[in-house]
Protein backbone atom coordinates (compact mmCIF):
# COMPACT_ATOMS: atom_id res chain seq x y z
CA UNK A 1 0.00 0.00 0.00
CA UNK A 2 2.33 2.66 -1.14
CA UNK A 3 -0.04 4.76 -3.38
CA UNK A 4 -1.06 7.63 -0.70
CA UNK A 5 -4.55 7.51 -2.22
CA UNK A 6 -5.59 4.18 -0.69
CA UNK A 7 -4.96 5.10 2.93
CA UNK A 8 -7.55 7.94 2.12
CA UNK A 9 -10.17 4.67 1.05
CA UNK A 10 -9.50 3.10 4.59
CA UNK A 11 -10.21 6.60 6.25
CA UNK A 12 -12.94 7.49 4.69
CA UNK A 13 -14.76 3.99 4.91
CA UNK A 14 -13.59 3.63 8.74
CA UNK A 15 -15.16 7.46 9.18
CA UNK A 16 -18.42 5.83 7.91
CA UNK A 17 -18.12 2.88 9.41
CA UNK A 18 -18.14 4.49 13.18
CA UNK A 19 -20.32 6.63 12.20
CA UNK A 20 -22.62 4.59 11.32
CA UNK A 21 -22.05 2.33 14.26
CA UNK A 22 -22.45 5.71 16.23
CA UNK A 23 -26.11 6.40 15.23
CA UNK A 24 -26.97 2.62 15.93
CA UNK A 25 -25.68 2.72 19.92
CA UNK A 26 -27.27 6.03 20.06
CA UNK A 27 -30.55 4.58 19.16
CA UNK A 28 -30.09 1.36 21.04
CA UNK A 29 -29.41 3.27 23.98
CA UNK A 30 -32.09 5.28 23.99
CA UNK A 31 -34.56 2.10 23.10
CA UNK A 32 -33.28 -0.44 25.32
CA UNK A 33 -30.89 1.87 27.63
CA UNK A 34 -28.06 -0.34 26.60
CA UNK A 35 -25.76 -0.60 23.73
CA UNK A 36 -25.62 -4.37 23.50
CA UNK A 37 -28.26 -4.95 21.10
CA UNK A 38 -26.43 -2.44 18.65
CA UNK A 39 -23.02 -3.99 19.07
CA UNK A 40 -24.62 -7.48 18.31
CA UNK A 41 -25.96 -6.28 15.34
CA UNK A 42 -23.39 -4.53 13.87
CA UNK A 43 -21.14 -7.17 14.69
CA UNK A 44 -23.33 -9.65 12.88
CA UNK A 45 -24.31 -7.33 9.87
CA UNK A 46 -20.79 -6.28 8.94
CA UNK A 47 -19.87 -10.48 8.80
CA UNK A 48 -22.66 -10.70 6.72
CA UNK A 49 -21.73 -7.36 4.67
CA UNK A 50 -18.43 -9.01 5.07
CA UNK A 51 -19.12 -12.25 3.11
CA UNK A 52 -20.92 -10.99 0.37
CA UNK A 53 -18.58 -8.23 -0.32
CA UNK A 54 -15.41 -10.56 -0.67
CA UNK A 55 -17.66 -12.58 -3.30
CA UNK A 56 -18.31 -9.34 -5.18
CA UNK A 57 -14.58 -8.63 -4.60
CA UNK A 58 -13.32 -11.90 -6.56
CA UNK A 59 -16.00 -11.79 -9.04
CA UNK A 60 -14.00 -8.43 -9.98
CA UNK A 61 -10.57 -9.79 -10.57
CA UNK A 62 -8.18 -9.66 -7.47
CA UNK A 63 -5.17 -7.45 -9.33
CA UNK A 64 -7.28 -4.97 -11.01
CA UNK A 65 -7.33 -1.94 -9.17
CA UNK A 66 -10.94 -1.53 -8.91
CA UNK A 67 -11.26 -4.47 -7.11
CA UNK A 68 -8.14 -3.83 -4.98
CA UNK A 69 -9.42 -0.26 -4.23
CA UNK A 70 -13.38 -1.96 -3.67
CA UNK A 71 -11.62 -4.22 -1.11
CA UNK A 72 -9.80 -1.49 0.63
CA UNK A 73 -12.78 1.26 1.38
CA UNK A 74 -15.71 -1.65 1.91
CA UNK A 75 -13.50 -4.76 3.48
CA UNK A 76 -10.70 -2.55 5.55
CA UNK A 77 -12.35 0.53 6.12
CA UNK A 78 -16.04 0.47 6.20
CA UNK A 79 -16.76 -3.02 7.66
CA UNK A 80 -13.96 -3.13 9.53
CA UNK A 81 -14.66 0.31 11.33
CA UNK A 82 -18.20 -0.81 11.47
CA UNK A 83 -17.46 -3.83 13.51
CA UNK A 84 -15.57 -3.72 16.85
CA UNK A 85 -14.20 -5.66 19.20
CA UNK A 86 -13.37 -3.46 21.76
CA UNK A 87 -16.92 -2.25 22.78
CA UNK A 88 -18.18 -5.86 22.62
CA UNK A 89 -15.27 -6.92 24.96
CA UNK A 90 -15.72 -3.89 27.38
CA UNK A 91 -19.41 -5.22 26.98
CA UNK A 92 -18.89 -8.73 28.29
CA UNK A 93 -16.51 -7.15 30.99
CA UNK A 94 -19.47 -5.26 32.07
CA UNK A 95 -21.79 -8.27 32.54
CA UNK A 96 -19.24 -10.24 33.80
CA UNK A 97 -19.76 -9.79 37.71
CA UNK A 98 -23.72 -9.12 37.09
CA UNK A 99 -24.82 -12.34 35.53
CA UNK A 100 -22.24 -14.50 34.35
CA UNK A 101 -24.27 -17.05 32.31
CA UNK A 102 -25.11 -13.56 30.19
CA UNK A 103 -21.66 -12.69 29.28
CA UNK A 104 -21.20 -16.06 28.38
CA UNK A 105 -24.06 -16.09 26.53
CA UNK A 106 -23.56 -12.43 24.81
CA UNK A 107 -19.81 -13.69 23.57
CA UNK A 108 -19.99 -16.63 22.19
CA UNK A 109 -23.80 -15.78 20.93
CA UNK A 110 -21.80 -12.79 19.15
CA UNK A 111 -19.04 -15.36 17.43
CA UNK A 112 -21.03 -18.26 16.30
CA UNK A 113 -23.73 -15.59 15.09
CA UNK A 114 -20.91 -13.48 13.11
CA UNK A 115 -19.46 -16.84 11.66
CA UNK A 116 -22.90 -17.64 10.51
CA UNK A 117 -23.73 -14.42 9.07
CA UNK A 118 -20.71 -15.04 7.19
CA UNK A 119 -21.17 -18.03 5.54
CA UNK A 120 -24.78 -16.73 4.65
CA UNK A 121 -23.22 -13.63 3.11
CA UNK A 122 -20.80 -15.88 0.78
CA UNK A 123 -24.02 -17.59 -0.19
CA UNK A 124 -26.20 -14.55 -0.96
CA UNK A 125 -23.15 -13.07 -2.37
CA UNK A 126 -22.72 -15.96 -4.86
CA UNK A 127 -26.42 -15.69 -5.57
CA UNK A 128 -26.06 -12.03 -6.43
CA UNK A 129 -23.12 -12.77 -8.61
CA UNK A 130 -22.88 -15.47 -10.55
CA UNK A 131 -26.67 -16.06 -10.40
CA UNK B 1 -30.22 24.36 12.96
CA UNK B 2 -31.48 23.95 16.48
CA UNK B 3 -29.08 23.11 19.33
CA UNK B 4 -30.27 19.40 19.19
CA UNK B 5 -29.18 18.61 15.71
CA UNK B 6 -26.10 20.40 16.07
CA UNK B 7 -24.66 18.90 19.27
CA UNK B 8 -25.42 15.37 17.23
CA UNK B 9 -24.00 16.44 14.06
CA UNK B 10 -20.37 17.31 16.54
CA UNK B 11 -20.71 14.61 17.51
CA UNK B 12 -20.80 12.43 14.88
CA UNK B 13 -17.83 14.35 13.61
CA UNK B 14 -15.48 13.69 16.09
CA UNK B 15 -16.64 9.70 15.94
CA UNK B 16 -16.08 9.96 11.86
CA UNK B 17 -12.33 11.73 13.06
CA UNK B 18 -12.08 9.06 15.59
CA UNK B 19 -12.71 6.06 13.05
CA UNK B 20 -10.69 7.41 10.77
CA UNK B 21 -7.66 7.55 12.81
CA UNK B 22 -8.63 3.92 14.02
CA UNK B 23 -9.35 2.41 10.73
CA UNK B 24 -5.46 3.56 9.61
CA UNK B 25 -3.35 3.01 12.30
CA UNK B 26 -5.22 -0.71 11.71
CA UNK B 27 -4.39 -0.88 8.50
CA UNK B 28 -0.56 0.05 8.90
CA UNK B 29 -0.22 -2.57 11.65
CA UNK B 30 -1.85 -5.29 9.45
CA UNK B 31 0.98 -4.19 6.96
CA UNK B 32 3.83 -3.11 9.18
CA UNK B 33 3.38 -6.99 10.26
CA UNK B 34 2.40 -8.80 7.30
CA UNK B 35 3.30 -6.58 4.18
CA UNK B 36 0.75 -5.60 1.94
CA UNK B 37 -2.77 -5.19 3.49
CA UNK B 38 -4.37 -4.56 0.05
CA UNK B 39 -5.12 -8.12 -1.07
CA UNK B 40 -8.08 -10.48 -1.06
CA UNK B 41 -7.96 -13.11 1.30
CA UNK B 42 -4.46 -12.63 2.40
CA UNK B 43 -4.12 -14.88 4.96
CA UNK B 44 -5.02 -17.69 2.31
CA UNK B 45 -1.89 -16.20 0.01
CA UNK B 46 0.73 -15.12 2.24
CA UNK B 47 0.19 -17.90 4.77
CA UNK B 48 0.53 -16.88 8.78
CA UNK B 49 -1.17 -16.60 11.63
CA UNK B 50 -3.38 -13.55 11.79
CA UNK B 51 -1.13 -11.96 14.76
CA UNK B 52 -2.24 -7.85 13.20
CA UNK B 53 -5.68 -8.41 14.08
CA UNK B 54 -5.31 -9.38 17.70
CA UNK B 55 -2.82 -7.34 18.37
CA UNK B 56 -5.15 -4.43 17.65
CA UNK B 57 -8.12 -5.95 19.56
CA UNK B 58 -6.06 -6.49 22.47
CA UNK B 59 -4.73 -2.81 22.18
CA UNK B 60 -7.82 -1.72 21.60
CA UNK B 61 -9.61 -3.51 24.35
CA UNK B 62 -7.61 -2.69 26.93
CA UNK B 63 -7.85 1.64 26.30
CA UNK B 64 -11.58 1.55 25.69
CA UNK B 65 -11.87 -0.37 28.80
CA UNK B 66 -9.65 2.50 30.14
CA UNK B 67 -11.04 5.41 28.83
CA UNK B 68 -15.04 4.11 29.50
CA UNK B 69 -13.55 3.94 33.42
CA UNK B 70 -12.10 7.05 33.11
CA UNK B 71 -14.83 8.93 31.66
CA UNK B 72 -17.73 7.31 34.25
CA UNK B 73 -15.17 9.08 37.63
CA UNK B 74 -14.91 12.44 35.58
CA UNK B 75 -18.38 11.99 35.48
CA UNK B 76 -18.51 11.20 39.58
CA UNK B 77 -16.14 13.79 40.23
CA UNK B 78 -17.16 17.34 38.50
CA UNK B 79 -19.94 16.64 36.28
CA UNK B 80 -18.87 17.49 33.08
CA UNK B 81 -16.09 15.47 30.93
CA UNK B 82 -16.38 16.12 27.48
CA UNK B 83 -18.32 13.71 25.54
CA UNK B 84 -17.16 15.19 22.32
CA UNK B 85 -13.69 14.08 23.61
CA UNK B 86 -14.79 10.42 24.83
CA UNK B 87 -16.73 9.54 21.60
CA UNK B 88 -13.79 10.32 19.64
CA UNK B 89 -11.13 8.80 21.20
CA UNK B 90 -13.72 6.08 22.63
CA UNK B 91 -16.22 5.13 20.03
CA UNK B 92 -14.22 6.47 16.81
CA UNK B 93 -10.79 5.63 17.74
CA UNK B 94 -10.79 2.29 20.20
CA UNK B 95 -14.09 0.97 18.14
CA UNK B 96 -12.44 1.35 14.80
CA UNK B 97 -9.19 0.22 15.64
CA UNK B 98 -10.35 -3.33 16.48
CA UNK B 99 -12.84 -5.49 14.35
CA UNK B 100 -14.77 -8.03 14.74
CA UNK B 101 -15.39 -8.71 10.98
CA UNK B 102 -11.38 -9.67 10.74
CA UNK B 103 -11.44 -11.69 13.94
CA UNK B 104 -14.37 -14.02 12.62
CA UNK B 105 -13.15 -14.14 9.37
CA UNK B 106 -9.14 -14.90 10.04
CA UNK B 107 -10.39 -18.11 12.52
CA UNK B 108 -12.63 -19.24 9.54
CA UNK B 109 -10.10 -18.97 7.49
CA UNK B 110 -7.21 -20.75 9.62
CA UNK B 111 -9.89 -24.06 9.76
CA UNK B 112 -11.07 -24.01 5.94
CA UNK B 113 -8.10 -22.80 4.16
CA UNK B 114 -5.36 -23.99 6.67
CA UNK B 115 -1.65 -22.32 4.86
CA UNK B 116 0.69 -25.01 4.87
CA UNK B 117 2.87 -24.09 7.75
CA UNK B 118 -0.09 -24.40 10.35
CA UNK B 119 -1.87 -27.05 8.31
CA UNK B 120 -1.21 -29.97 10.42
CA UNK B 121 -2.82 -28.71 13.35
CA UNK B 122 -5.44 -26.01 11.85
CA UNK B 123 -8.21 -26.32 14.53
CA UNK B 124 -5.68 -26.01 17.06
CA UNK B 125 -4.41 -22.99 15.55
CA UNK B 126 -7.92 -21.46 14.88
CA UNK B 127 -9.08 -22.48 18.56
CA UNK B 128 -5.80 -19.95 19.66
CA UNK B 129 -6.83 -17.66 17.65
CA UNK B 130 -10.36 -17.70 19.41
CA UNK B 131 -9.50 -18.28 22.45
CA UNK B 132 -6.42 -15.33 22.50
CA UNK B 133 -9.62 -12.96 21.69
CA UNK B 134 -12.48 -14.15 23.79
CA UNK B 135 -10.45 -14.06 26.98
CA UNK B 136 -7.61 -11.88 25.67
CA UNK B 137 -10.10 -9.44 25.00
CA UNK B 138 -11.88 -9.49 28.28
CA UNK B 139 -8.98 -10.05 30.30
CA UNK B 140 -7.65 -6.57 29.10
CA UNK B 141 -10.60 -4.76 29.00
CA UNK B 142 -10.53 -5.52 32.51
CA UNK B 143 -7.60 -4.22 33.22
CA UNK B 144 -7.94 -1.10 31.31
CA UNK B 145 -10.51 -0.28 33.87
CA UNK B 146 -8.44 -1.21 36.59
CA UNK B 147 -5.55 0.57 35.98
CA UNK B 148 -7.75 3.60 35.40
CA UNK B 149 -9.54 3.26 38.65
CA UNK B 150 -6.30 2.46 40.53
CA UNK B 151 -5.02 5.97 39.07
CA UNK B 152 -8.12 7.79 40.10
CA UNK B 153 -8.45 5.94 43.58
CA UNK B 154 -4.64 7.06 43.94
CA UNK B 155 -5.62 10.81 42.76
CA UNK B 156 -8.40 10.97 45.51
CA UNK B 157 -6.63 10.18 48.05
CA UNK B 158 -3.73 12.64 47.79
CA UNK B 159 -6.11 15.32 47.11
Amino acid sequence: MTEVWLWLWVALGGAGGALMRFWLSRFSAWRWGSSIPATFTVNIVGCFLLGVGLVWIGALGSDGMYARSSYIWLELGFIGGFTTFSTFAVETRGLLPHDWGKAVAYMLGSFVGALLALIVGYIVGGVWVYG
Amino acid sequence: MNGKLKHLLKLSLAVMLGGALGALLRVLVAVLIHGDAGEISRIEVKGYFPFATLIVNIVGSFGLGYVVARFAQLQLQNGSPSETIFLCVGTGFFGALTTFSAFVYEVKVLVTSPVPVYAEAAALWAALALLAHLVGGVLVAALGYLVASRRFVKASLSE
